[in-house]
C-alpha cells in the first residue's frame, strides 16, 4: 500500500469498514510510514474534539413548554375543526321576501329611487324592449291610521315578481271602511303622455266618484316614484280584483290586487293605507 | 412540572404522549441545536416536530425504536426548513466547486491563543461554517455513532453515497481546522 491508497482508506479503517485483510495492509503501511501515521493520527484527534464539543443542554422547563405548546395547537386545531362543522341556520319560511320589502318600503318612504341597471341604459328607451323591461311588485300593507308602519298589528304580505305579467297580490279591506291605497309608480326614465287605468270590483268604489268601475287618464310620470292616492270604499263583503294598467307607447303593464273584503267593522275615522308598487324599469 | 390540557378526553393522550416522548426531548434539542446552529432555531424546530408529531401519539406507541425514528422526523422537518430556504444542500455535496464555496462561507472565527477552551470554541466555529448537511452528517454520525445502515433508513441515502458525504464532511472540517492554525 502507498501514501495516497493509505490516505484512500483512511476513514474506512476510522469507522471500521475495512475488511481484516485491508486493515492489516493498512496498519501495516501505518507502522512503516511516519508521514501517515501524522495523518492517521491527525484526523483521530480532530474527530475526538468532535466528539467532545460540549453538550448544549436545553434551557429550563424546555420539555414543559413544547409539550404545553403541542397541546395547545392541537387543541386549537380541533376547535376550528367544531367550528367549521357547526351545523348551518336557516332562515325562517318566507324570510327572503320579507327582508326584500322591508327594504323597498325604506327606501320608498325615504323617496329613494330603484337602482338603475345601467346595463340596459341606451338601447332601452322609456319602457324598453320586451327583453329589456323588467317589472317588479311590491304590495305592503300596513295597519296604522294615516301612514304605513311596522306594528305588532301590522300584517304584511310582500310579493315580488318579474316579468310582463305579476302574480296577484291580496289585500284584505273591511266593509264601509274608508281605506287609501297608494299606488307607487317607479320609473327609471320620465314618461310623457303614459296613461294610467284603474278598474275598480262590484263592491269597491272610488270615494269622490260614486258608480264609477273605471277611470283613466295621461299623466306625465317622472323619474323615480310617481304616488297615486285611490281613497276607496267596500260597499259590500265580497272579493273582487283591482287592476292598474299603464300604457305607454303601445306597451301596457299590469297589476291585478285581489281585494277580500271582511265584515269586520272599524271605527269610522280609521283608516287603512296600503301602498302598492309597480316598478317600471 | 408537567402541563396537561384541561379536558378528561384530551388529558389521556397528552399523558401518553407526554409519556412517550418527554425522555427524548433534551436528546433532540441537541440535535436540533448541532443542526441549526443557534438556540433559537433549535427550540424552533423541536417544538414544530412535537406540534406535528402530537396528533398521531397512536402511531408513535407501536414505533418500537423511538428515538431514532425521532431523529429521523427532527431530521427531515429540519431538511424541509432548509429547502424553504433554499435547494436542498445534500444536493450540493455532489458538485465539488459547490461544496468549496459552501464551504468557505461563514463567519471567521475569531484570533485566540490555543488553550484548551479556545481549543473548543474553535472548534465549535469550524464546527458552525460547515454547511447545513455536513453539520447533519458530522452529528449523526461522527458525533451521535448512528451506523451507516442505521442512517440510511433514518436518512433515505444509499450507504455508498453516506459515506462519500460524511467524507468530505471531514475533509471539509479539516480544512477549516488547518486554515484557522495558519492565521497570524
Amino acid at each position: 500500500m502507498n501514501c495516497a491508497e493509505f490516505k484512500g482508506c483512511l476513514n474506512d479503517s476510522i469507522d471500521q469498514e475495512l475488511g481484516s485483510v485491508e486493515q492489516a495492509v493498512f496498519d501495516a503501511h501505518r507502522v512503516s510510514c511516519e508521514a501517515c501515521q501524522v495523518v492517521y493520527a491527525t484526523e483521530l484527534a480532530m474527530l475526538e474534539r468532535l466528539r467532545a464539543m460540549p453538550v448544549v443542554e436545553p434551557p429550563e422547563g424546555f420539555a414543559d413548554r413544547v409539550l404545553a405548546n403541542a397541546y395547545e395547537a392541537e387543541a386549537e386545531l380541533a376547535m376550528l375543526e367544531r367550528l367549521r362543522t357547526m351545523p348551518v341556520a336557516e332562515p325562517p319560511e318566507g324570510f327572503a321576501d320579507r327582508v326584500l320589502a322591508n327594504a323597498y318600503k325604506a327606501a320608498v318612504e325615504q323617496n329613494v329611487p330603484p337602482r338603475q341597471n345601467h346595463h340596459r341604459r341606451g338601447f332601452a328607451l322609456g319602457f324598453g324592449s320586451a327583453a329589456a323591461a323588467a317589472l317588479a311588485v311590491w304590495v305592503v300593507v300596513g295597519m296604522s291610521p294615516g301612514e304605513l308602519s311596522d306594528t305588532d298589528n301590522a300584517s304584511e304580505s310582500v310579493i315580488a315578481s318579474t316579468g310582463e305579467v305579476v302574480e296577484q297580490p291580496t289585500m284584505s279591506i273591511t266593509v264601509n271602511t274608508q281605506q287609501t291605497i297608494r299606488l307607487a309608480f317607479a320609473s327609471n326614465e320620465s314618461l310623457q303622455g303614459a296613461k294610467i287605468t284603474i278598474r275598480l270590483p262590484e263592491n269597491v268604489a272610488l270615494v269622490g266618484y260614486p258608480g264609477r268601475r273605471q277611470l283613466s287618464w295621461e299623466t306625465n310620470l317622472k323619474k323615480g316614484d310617481n304616488l297615486l292616492s285611490l281613497p276607496i270604499i267596500a260597499t259590500q263583503v265580497a272579493q273582487g280584483e283591482l287592476i292598474a294598467d299603464i300604457e305607454y307607447e303601445g306597451r301596457v303593464k299590469t297589476l291585478t290586487l285581489n281585494l277580500e273584503t271582511g265584515a269586520e267593522a272599524l271605527p269610522a275615522t280609521s283608516s287603512v293605507d296600503s301602498k302598492f308598487h309597480l316598478l317600471i324599469g | 412540572m408537567k402541563i396537561f390540557p384541561s379536558k378528561k378526553s384530551e388529558k389521556g393522550s397528552a399523558a401518553r404522549f407526554d409519556a412517550l416522548v418527554r425522555p427524548h426531548i433534551t436528546y433532540l434539542y441537541r440535535l436540533a441545536y448541532r443542526f441549526c446552529g443557534n438556540p433559537e432555531d433549535a427550540e424552533d424546530l423541536v417544538q414544530d416536530l412535537f406540534v406535528k408529531l402530537y396528533p398521531r401519539c397512536a402511531e408513535l406507541e407501536v414505533v418500537e425504536k423511538l428515538r431514532p425514528w425521532l431523529v429521523t422526523s427532527l431530521y427531515r422537518m429540519f431538511v424541509d426548513g432548509t429547502r424553504r430556504q433554499k435547494r436542498s444542500p445534500l444536493e450540493l455535496i455532489d458538485d465539488e466547486v459547490a461544496f468549496y464555496e459552501t464551504a468557505s462561507s461563514g463567519t471567521e472565527s475569531p484570533d485566540h491563543e490555543l488553550a484548551e477552551d479556545q481549543r473548543i470554541d474553535q472548534m465549535q466555529a469550524a464546527f458552525q461554517r460547515l454547511s447545513e448537511d455536513h453539520r447533519v452528517l458530522l452529528t449523526l454520525h461522527d458525533i451521535e455513532g448512528y451506523r451507516l445502515l442505521e442512517l440510511q433508513k433514518m436518512l433515505d441515502v444509499p450507504v455508498g453515497t453516506l459515506k462519500s458525504r460524511i467524507h468530505r464532511a471531514r475533509a471539509r472540517m479539516r480544512k477549516i481546522l488547518e486554515a484557522d492554525m495558519v492565521k497570524p
